[in-house]
């Protein structure tokens, strides 16, 4: 089996543009961030400091080193990093741990969301004593390592005036993280719909639309979307006396008004967190299925002798619904990620891993229309597939394949190639007949688009792709499991 | 039991009538505001509500900081008092 992260080189993401103090560069599997000289001050003051001293031990700012001159000379060979190093007219280069898979706020559960505000708002405020401010407050500043939130970039802390009773990011740190947080929680709108195409969140203006009198009026609503709206509204746009830098005269002074707003956010925060046990279209699919408790005990135990044998590092559960599998493969050692379609069973497996410290990361991802890339070029946030492929030694696709199948219409020699694309080691994947009553119930009249679908046909589609190791039927539905090996 | 002295008494409840004047103030305020209420136009600051609010409250915030002081330097001095 070849190991997965030897793929990491082939779907790098492009290196990052926005900031000039610095640039980020991939390069054979190798995170390295090049600082201008303008940034050196602010981050050497960031990583003197003592909280951040406690965070990068935590892991929960990411692992971050200073390279040798000799270390940055032989990199400088190398064209993309040359350019960049160059560009900057670089001072320092560092070298940041690899968060392995990164996934972005469109993709998690409101729960990631909401812990990725919390960790943001803690590095402000316990920062806030050491005279170092943030710049930014946005969650692309956030990866996730398994269920856990990292803070991954390092030049987004600078020196602070004392007297400066403004915090900056306070407004993008409302579009980005309170504001879609607020809309999930009232209106049920997925933060897939929310962010995918909002890079910068969503702008009080509209959420103020989407809201009836008396929402307008009810905290905090008033205070992140209304207020706002109705001070802009009056403002003359022209009038840029408000960006001008404001001095409260007295650095104790300024420093409690900045401790009170952040203080006042992280209440705000508090009362957006998501609730648990949400229900949804998928909440109870686990318990509603077609088993008995003997079969399915018999499909956890061909999962687990699977994982047993072949032992993978990384695996994707595709279509994980409440995460029963991707624990039981987080258990037996790999990391994992998981995907389904539905935020509230996404969420559900975020607070499992969360709770007994699994390596699971939980992403609302469906596979049939996976996330694009996005932003500039479609590069910054590279798609879904893009970092899929190949980033896998094992993958799960447990009652999932009917729905492929029937409710999205992709063809089996498809879905198939797709599983060959993601894997290069095994897959797992139950089969689900015609004859099965969730196949019927989700075919509902249409037989006729899979009559030539059996076992033959299943296994025949495999074998472009796959040696079939073994397969076992569940007694008592029209199902098989497979056990394959990408050939 | 505790005793406060009347110029503390005094402050406090001036102070305490000022806040409530301005928390009465405040629905007034907010209907103004509502009425006055345009439509956002192009090239506006999504920000700029935000960072005017913030700015505001940093005030109130500000003010509150000197209650603070005025109430610690008061106990500081009963403390001294008693001492």
């Amino acid at each position: 089996m070849t190991d997965p992260s030897s793929n990491a080189a082939a779907h790098e993401p492009a290196p990052s543009f926005r900031d000039p103090s610095g640039s980020l560069v991939a390069l054979e599997g190798r995170i390295l961030r090049v600082v201008a000289r303008a940034g050196v001050a602010d981050l050497t003051a960031f990583l003197n400091a003592k909280p951040a001293r406690k965070f990068l031990e935590s892991g929960r700012v990411v692992g971050t080193r200073i390279l040798e001159q000799a270390e940055v000379g032989a990199l400088l060979s190398d064209a993309a990093f040359g350019a960049a190093y160059q560009a900057l007219e670089a001072a320092l280069v560092l070298e940041h741990e690899r968060i392995w898979f990164p996934s972005y706020p469109y993709e998690w559960p409101p729960e990631m969301l909401h812990l990725a505000a919390q960790l943001t708002l803690e590095l402000a405020r316990e920062l806030l004593a050491c005279g170092i401010g943030i710049k930014d407050g946005t969650p692309y500043n956030v990866l996730f390592r398994g269920a856990s939130p990292v803070f991954v970039d390092v030049l987004s802390f600078e020196r602070r005036d004392p007297d400066d009773p403004t915090w900056l990011p306070h407004a993008q740190f409302v579009r980005t993280f309170l504001l879609p947080l607020a809309a999930n929680q009232l209106f049920g709108i997925s933060l897939g719909q929310l962010l995918t195409t909002r890079r910068d969140g969503l702008e009080p203006d509209e959420v103020y639309r989407w809201l009836g009198p008396l929402r307008r009026i009810r905290p905090p609503l008033l205070s992140l979307v209304s207020i706002p709206c109705w001070l802009a509204a009056r403002h003359d746009q022209d009038d840029t006396a408000i960006y001008r830098k404001r001095s409260a005269g007295n650095p104790e002074k300024a420093r409690f008004i900045l401790e009170t707003l952040l203080g006042g956010l992280n209440r705000t925060l508090e009362r957006l967190r998501p609730k648990a046990g949400r229900r949804s279209t998928w909440s109870d699919y686990r318990a509603a299925n077609n088993y008995s408790a003997a079969a399915f005990a018999s499909k956890e135990a061909f999962v687990r002798e699977a994982l047993a044998e072949f032992a993978p590092k990384r695996v994707l559960d595709v279509g994980s619904n409440t995460g029963y599998f991707s624990v039981l493969a987080a258990r037996a050692g790999a990391q994992v990620v998981a995907i389904d379609s539905d935020p509230a069973v996404a969420g559900d497996v975020w607070r499992a891993a969360r709770a007994d410290g699994l390596d699971i990361l939980p992403l609302t991802v469906n596979l049939t229309r996976p996330t694009p890339g996005t932003g500039w070029r479609n590069r910054e946030c590279p798609g879904f597939l893009e970092r899929a492929r190949g980033a896998f030694d094992g993958v799960l696709m447990l009652a999932v394949v009917h729905h492929m199948l029937v409710t999205e219409r992709v063809p089996l020699a498809e879905i198939l190639a797709l599983a060959a694309e993601l894997t290069t080691g095994i897959a797992i994947v139950e089969f689900i007949g015609p004859e099965d009553s969730m196949f019927r119930r989700l075919v509902r009249g249409r037989e006729e688009l899979h009559k030539g679908l059996n076992e033959e046909a299943f296994e025949a589609a495999c074998r472009r792709h796959f040696d079939i190791l073994r397969s076992r039927p569940i007694e008592g539905a029209h199902r098989r499991l497979y056990l394959l090996r990408r050939v | 039991m505790k005793h406060r002295t009347a110029i503390q008494i005094c402050a406090k409840g001036c102070l305490s009538q000022w806040i409530w004047d301005g928390l009465r103030a405040v629905p007034f305020v907010l209907a103004l505001l509502v009425a006055s209420e345009r439509e956002a136009r192009a090239y506006a600051d999504p920000g700029s509500g935000t960072l005017i609010w913030q700015v505001v409250a940093a005030g109130f915030v500000g003010l509150l900081f000197y209650v603070r002081k005025f109430t610690s330097w008061f106990k500081g001095r009963k403390r001294d008092a008693k001492d």
